[in-house]
Formats: C-alpha cells, sequence, structure tokens
C-alpha cells in the first residue's frame, strides 16, 4: 500500500525525492501518511481534493484485498 | 426473457454484476431482492445479498454484436431512424451528414501485429525523464507509455491483470469533426475477479483512470488519448448508454415532453449527445454541476 502511495505521488510531483511515505500498521486498519515538497502539495491534492480522492480511492481497493481499511493522511 | 439470481456483499453490487451478465441496462430490468444482505460489524456477522434480475418483455432488442473497434463501418447502426419515418437509404430532412468513422486510422501498425517494446523493456530516458518535451506522441508510443503506466499501478494494488491494447478509429466530435481529443488508444484488462476496479458505478475506474491521465500528461503533456478499460467494461456501457439515448428519445418525440437522465459523467453524456446527434427531432443539453450533471432530451 506504501508502494502504491510512493509511486503515484512521485508520478505526480514535480520533486519527486523530496516524497516520505510512512505506513503505520494495525490489525485490521492501516494509515498512510504522506508528505511532498510545499511547492507539490496542490500536484498530490488536487482541485477540491479531487485527485487525493482519486488516490484513496486506489488505496481502498488495494487495502479491501487484504480485508483492512486504509486512511491516507498528507502531512503539510 | 432472461433472468439470473445473483449474490454479492451488496445489492448495488449484485444488481451491477447482473446487469453486466445479461448485457442490459438498468432500465431493461426488472428488480427483485430476495435477501437484503447485511454488512455486519468490521465483517463478523455479514450477509451476502441476492438478487434476482429478470429483462423486462418489452426490452427485447437485437443483440449488440460485441464489435471490435477497429477498423469496421461500426457506426452505421448509431444512425437512427425514427419509426414511420424516411426508410433507411433515404435521406432525412435536415439531417446532418454522417461523417464517416473507421477510416483507415493514421499512424499506427497493422492489425494484428503484437505492439511495440515488451513490457519490461526500458522506456526512453527523454519520456521517463517526463516534463518539457512538447514533441508529440502517435499512438503506439502512448500504448506503450501507457501500458508501462497501468502495470506499474496494477502490480502495486496487487491486481493481476493482462494489458490489452486497441487503437481506436477517430471519433466525431459533438459537431461531428473529427476529434482531436478523444482516445487514440484503449488498454482493456482482462484478468479474473477485476470487478474492484470498476467499483460502484465505475466509480474506482474513473478515479483509476483519472490518476493514469495525470501521470499520462506528466510524461507526455497529452490529456486522455489513452483510456482504460476493464474486461470490456466501457464498451458494453457505451452500447447500453447508445440504446438508451434512442429509447428516451422515442420516448420524447411520442410524449413531447423533455426527458431529464440520470447525472453521468461526462464521457457518458457525451456519448449520450453523440448519439442523438443526427437525430433530425430531437436535441439534447447538459445540465447541473459537478457529478450532478445530467443529460436533458428534448423535442426539437
Amino acid at each position: 500500500m506504501k508502494d502504491l502511495i510512493l509511486y503515484m505521488a512521485q508520478s505526480l510531483v514535480d520533486d519527486p525525492g523530496a516524497v516520505q511515505v510512512r505506513q503505520i500498521e494495525g490489525t485490521h486498519s492501516v494509515i498512510i501518511k504522506l508528505a511532498v515538497a510545499p511547492d507539490d502539495m496542490g500536484k498530490v491534492i488536487g482541485k477540491q481534493g479531487k485527485i487525493a480522492k482519486a488516490m484513496r480511492t486506489l488505496l481502498a481497493v488495494t487495502a479491501a484485498r487484504e480485508g483492512k481499511r486504509a486512511t491516507l493522511e498528507i502531512q503539510s | 426473457m432472461q433472468s439470473v439470481e445473483v449474490q454479492a456483499r451488496t445489492v448495488d453490487e449484485a444488481v451491477r454484476i447482473a446487469l453486466q451478465r445479461l448485457g442490459r441496462s438498468y432500465e431493461e430490468v426488472d428488480v427483485e431482492v430476495l435477501r437484503p444482505g447485511t454488512p455486519g460489524v468490521l465483517g463478523i456477522g455479514a450477509e451476502d445479498a441476492l438478487v434476482r434480475v429478470t429483462t423486462r418483455p418489452g426490452a427485447v432488442r437485437p443483440t449488440i454484436p460485441a464489435q471490435p473497434y477497429y477498423p469496421g463501418p461500426a457506426v452505421q447502426n448509431q444512425g437512427y431512424r425514427p419509426q414511420g419515418q424516411p426508410p433507411i437509404g433515404q435521406p432525412i430532412p435536415n439531417a446532418r451528414p454522417v461523417q464517416p468513422i473507421g477510416q483507415p486510422i493514421p499512424p499506427a501498425i497493422p492489425n494484428g501485429t503484437p505492439i511495440g517494446v515488451p513490457l519490461g523493456a526500458p522506456v526512453p530516458a527523454a519520456i521517463a525523464r517526463g516534463a518539457g518535451n512538447a514533441r508529440a506522441f502517435d499512438a503506439n508510443e502512448l500504448a506503450n507509455i501507457g501500458r508501462e503506466v497501468v502495470t506499474n499501478l496494477l502490480r502495486r494494488m496487487r491486481i493481476q491483470a493482462r494489458p490489452q491494447v486497441e487503437f481506436m478509429p477517430p471519433e466525431p466530435d459533438e459537431n461531428g469533426e473529427e476529434d482531436n481529443q478523444s482516445p487514440l488508444v484503449t488498454i482493456n484488462l482482462i484478468g479474473g475477479d477485476l470487478g474492484v476496479l470498476i467499483g460502484r458505478r465505475g466509480e474506482a475506474l474513473t478515479d483509476l483512470q483519472y490518476v493514469f491521465n495525470l501521470i499520462m500528461n506528466k510524461k507526455t503533456r497529452t490529456w486522455g488519448r489513452v483510456m482504460i478499460d476493464v474486461e470490456g467494461y466501457r464498451t458494453r456501457r457505451k452500447a447500453n448508454l447508445v440504446n438508451l439515448a434512442h429509447r428516451m428519445a422515442d420516448q420524447v418525440m411520442a410524449t413531447r415532453q423533455p426527458i431529464t437522465l440520470e447525472p453521468m459523467p461526462a464521457h457518458e453524456r457525451r456519448l449520450v449527445h453523440i448519439a442523438l446527434l443526427d437525430h433530425p427531432y430531437i436535441r439534447s443539453e447538459s445540465f447541473g454541476e459537478g457529478d450532478e450533471r445530467k443529460v436533458t432530451i428534448f423535442p426539437k
């Protein structure tokens, strides 16, 4: 799950080197924390959170296959 | 009359699967919920929903042959002929000339030839670096980059699917001109159990396409020229929408009352508008904002 978010974020931002992803694993849930360069925030959030929403959908599909719920947090 | 019973996690999901199996749209069937199902708590005590979906007797129609997009004269069956109106072959008053579709496809490759570089092959540095390069990409290059991107996404989603590349004939836009925005390539994902990639009302597929478009845009500076499909879902949905549009048009003509369809994403509304473009007595328009935007069909 972490690698999915990492791949998407790095593909979308201008500064892939600044992308950091942490994964906090629980028994039934997973929290993914994504940090990008300040100038790239818009690239992973999008207008009205559209990009973040799409990434969350794909994350949810992936997590569901492992029987988990996933949360994506984007850190400022 | 056909009938299927489907069990799935939710009623929506079961109905969707049943419609897929019957190749019908929601408007053409009757749905009986045999068991509503319960989600349970964290998956404990969950019970699947069970529905019976039956095609309506009135809804019998010629099955639309699954048409390979390439190169065929296709589109002929989209030319609309209202009942009791001039027979096929005669000019319809005021009708627009139909833009010939299925014309030779520009650059590409002879049909059936295996496409481009194997998946593992390195992407040219200029493309891998992405951004900045303003040069045009042809359908073949877009197909290869697209396949690379979608393979990367799916691998990380732990989904096994085979990407199958199809080249598309140019489509007319809403003015009947050849559209340089429409997809050149479809990457159809084939594999077992890919329903999760479609999601309820195609939501997962829409979001997959969106993320894919963003990544493609970063790499090629193009938008929307490579379409992702899952097990031909879009193709089936397209046939259903065109059919729906024509049936609703008949109804509008019969009643002289406008009909508003349910909210649809942009590309689906576009299909409805295009299906009714050549209709001599009907016009269509979209109203509303965002997710609530709907097509309304009017008598002319």
